[in-house]
């Protein structure tokens, strides 16, 4: 009562005051509607796809240039390119989960293909197979591997995209500096011992200032060892092998050529570009910090971008026995439709372009990838630079990791087993492998995989 | 008087002035319980009820039962790694921790010339990002090259291997986290202020020494402020993420070592798409950060002395 004669004011009156006043804010504080189409010159309402990729540097440019270019000869759709953060390691995708459990994904996802067919028998993408076969999708215009990592237990959950091949990268200035004879790089595995050694500089303490070669670096994978040596990692019941006998000497040897350079420096390698502060230009093979590396041709286009002054050459990778072109094994990407995406239609029709003949030329044109789709991957112009004539080559024996469900998890296992356990022997190599298969056929057991 | 009007009616029932008011001050708070009861309780209580299921986080929710608690415990070795890292990190950091806030803070009150420059500059590592913060220190501790490499240069030998190998991964995170103390020292700051002068006198009169006059006057009056600095730092210890996470990408490279509880939560949710099992964790997680604050605060009966308060 005091109060209501001190202020002049009812209690009613103060009810209906911050009544409106909370109005009032709650409304301005809501977003705006979420982007109502727009609408084009001609006056019709334009659909906004979203297609999501987490590509920096060159090729979100080029994706972006495909985007622009199906935007332009498409009417009432519009697409636009979202960077989405990466995931180290795993290339599994912790937005595109939020999102389709939220029941917002977007139109278009980005995806490494060797992880499509776990995405897909979890549920996260589309099956867009009667929209591929409608729209002429067929098996003979791709690539086996590709094809086979698209599809998964029948049905097409993606389109690929491009793929690659992994060879040795090698920087002739720094091997004539050396006195090393920079056309005559190495063609087995004792030769790139030898040149490792040459080519590693060390400090008064004993500490790598120039690596020679990183074996557990880059594109050096346990695959890309095992598949050198010959081995096999999957059976054709669809059982990992990491343990075949021949993988299990890749890995052997390799313990010892680790034990050669040291496994602390290595180690100050791969620790010091753990959080992605090596990619791109700062990558050690640019810096001038390691002589040769493995990597894969997209690295023709950076260089080309970074360093068009160093000489540089490619080779197949080293086996035990000669050069071994068979080490090579093809990644790539793809596209695919998040479940839950509403407008299918629209979004294959994105789709079907940027994984088309057009799309894949330009992207694969603009950053040295390798096409999919057979008729297109026949241009010239891939084997036109020196360089990346190598990596065609390679094309035709190149290997593809094992397409099963639980991509992740063995990717992450086959990790820890390569960069960790093996070289630092806290597992002899037989064991390291062993666990690995051990848990993952497990696995896929569990989830029927093999049924 | 009732009036003849009032006594022929039904009588209405009227509320309280008291009933009035909980419900116009409920219906003041309701936004905020509204948002907490969609942002809190139903994702608390839903990631409980996922903990006992197979869940992928879009799928259905298969019930399990016990399952993912028992595989946790039995088949799991990234799970035990993650505690005994986690468990290391806060065993020995929290101690320091307090040792070294308490310290500096008792060193910044000391009436020098300067001294609120020297409180701005141990104050300023908190005001950095924790993700620079990772980033940068990753390359500072990078063996060789990094800048905290130019002490052993000098002495022309080779450093530790800080966080490339396993027994110094743990150990170069614990100094890390001992270098962002800055608000846990303006807290001990903010408590030496409040210890009664003539506490200190009295002491002096009866010749006391530094020493003395600290274990007896100073730590006695400080102990709300180091049980605060416990309890806080015991729940941001067991949930240690964003440094490890960026600055080994979560691979808990070397040898699992800077593998946290929080860091293999998140992948078992987001990477390997196992929320059931992710739940599970967080809920183990919880449990445990409630029964050791429980202890913490139950034991405070015995060294806390509120100086205000019963002595």
């Amino acid at each position: 009562m005091e109060l209501q004669a001190k202020l002049g004011l009812s209690r009613r009156k103060f009810l209906q005051l911050s009544g409106l006043t909370a109005s009032a804010a709650l409304l301005a504080a809501c977003p705006a509607p979420a982007a109502a189409p727009g609408t084009d010159s001609a006056g019709m309402e334009v659909k906004k796809l979203e297609a999501w990729s987490r590509m920096t540097d060159l090729a979100q440019e080029s994706i972006i240039g495909i985007i622009d270019n199906y935007n332009e000869q498409s009417d009432g759709v519009e697409v636009e390119f979202v960077y989405i953060p990466q995931t180290q390691g795993s290339q599994a995708d912790e937005k595109l989960l939020t999102a389709v459990a939220g029941g917002t994904p977007p139109a278009l996802h980005y995806a490494d293909r060797f992880t499509v067919p776990q995405f897909a028998q979890q549920g996260f993408f589309t099956n867009i197979n009667d929209l591929a076969e409608a729209a002429g999708v067929t098996k003979d215009l791709y690539f086996d591997f590709a094809w086979e990592e698209t599809v998964y237990k029948g049905d097409i959950y993606a389109l690929s995209f491009d793929t690659d091949t992994r060879a040795l990268w090698y920087n002739k200035d720094i091997m004539e500096e050396a006195g090393l004879n920079p056309e005559s790089p190495p063609t087995n595995l004792d030769e790139l011992r030898e040149a490792t050694e040459a080519l590693t500089i060390r400090d008064s303490t004993g500490a790598v200032e120039r690596y020679g070669f990183n074996p557990l670096y880059d594109q050096a994978w346990l695959y890309t060892w095992g598949f050198g040596f010959g081995g096999e990692f999957q059976d054709g019941d669809g059982r990992i092998t990491f343990a075949n006998p021949k993988n299990v000497e890749s890995m052997t040897w390799l313990k010892e050529f680790v034990d050669e350079i040291g496994v602390e420096d290595l180690d100050v390698m791969l620790s010091a570009c753990a959080g992605g502060t090596c990619n791109g230009e700062n990558d050690y093979f640019w810096t001038g910090q390691s002589a040769m590396t493995c990597s894969g041709n997209w690295k023709v286009a950076q260089a080309k971008r970074y360093k068009p002054d160093t000489n540089y050459g490619v080779v197949p990778l080293p086996g035990p026995d000669g050069p071994a072109p068979h080490a090579s094994w093809a990644g790539g990407w793809s596209w695919a439709v998040p479940t839950g995406y509403a407008d299918v239609e629209d979004a294959f029709d994105a789709l079907f372009y940027f994984c088309g003949p057009e799309g894949q030329a330009k992207y694969n044109k603009d950053t040295f990838h390798i096409p999919t789709i057979k008729s297109v991957a026949e241009d010239p112009f891939f084997s036109e630079d020196p360089l990346h004539a190598v990596f065609m080559d390679l094309l035709p024996v190149s290997h593809a990791r094992p397409p099963i469900p639980l991509g992740s998890q063995l990717w992450d296992l086959q990790v820890r087993a390569f960069r960790d356990e093996i070289p630092h022997g806290s597992k002899s190599p037989e064991q390291a492998l062993m666990d690995i298969d051990e848990e993952i056929n497990a696995g896929l057991e569990e989830i029927g995989f093999f049924s | 008087m009732a009036t003849p009007v009032a006594a022929t009616q039904p009588r209405r029932w009227q509320m309280t002035n008291s009933t009035r008011n909980t419900i116009n001050g409920l219906l003041f708070a309701s936004p905020w319980i509204f948002g907490l009861f969609v942002f809190w309780i139903y994702p608390t209580l839903a990631s409980a009820y996922y903990s006992f299921t197979k869940f992928n986080g879009v799928g259905t929710a298969d019930w399990i039962g016990m399952k993912n608690y028992v595989e946790l415990f039995t088949d799991d070795n990234n799970f035990l790694d993650a505690i005994y890292n986690t468990a290391y990190f806060a065993i020995v950091s929290i101690p320091l921790a307090i040792m070294t806030s308490f310290g500096l803070a008792m060193m910044l009150n000391a009436k020098i010339r300067g001294q609120v420059i020297y409180r701005t500059i141990y104050f300023l590592p908190t005001l950095v990002p924790e993700v620079a913060l990772a980033l940068v220190w990753v390359l500072l501790f990078t063996p060789r090259i990094g800048l905290i490499e130019a002490p052993f240069r000098f002495f022309g030998v080779r450093g530790p291997c800080w966080l490339t190998c396993e027994q110094w991964a743990r150990p170069t995170l614990v100094l890390l986290a001992l270098w962002i103390i800055g608000q846990q020292i303006i807290l001990y700051l903010a408590g030496l202020q409040d210890v009664p002068r003539d506490l200190y006198d009295a002491a002096d009169v009866d010749g006391a020494s530094f020493w003395h006059k600290f274990r007896n006057v100073t730590v006695p009056i400080m102990t709300p402020v180091i049980f605060f600095h416990l309890v806080t730092s015991v729940i941001g210890a067991l949930n240690f993420f964003t440094i490890p996470f960026i600055m080994t990408g979560g691979t808990g490279f070397p040898a699992n070592s800077t593998l946290f509880y929080s860091i293999y939560l998140y992948k078992s949710a987001f990477q390997y798409l196992t929320m059931g099992y992710a739940s599970a964790m967080a809920w183990l997680l919880f449990m445990f950060t409630l029964i050791v604050t429980l202890i913490i605060f139950r034991s405070a009966r015995l060294w806390v002395f509120y100086a205000g308060g019963d002595a």
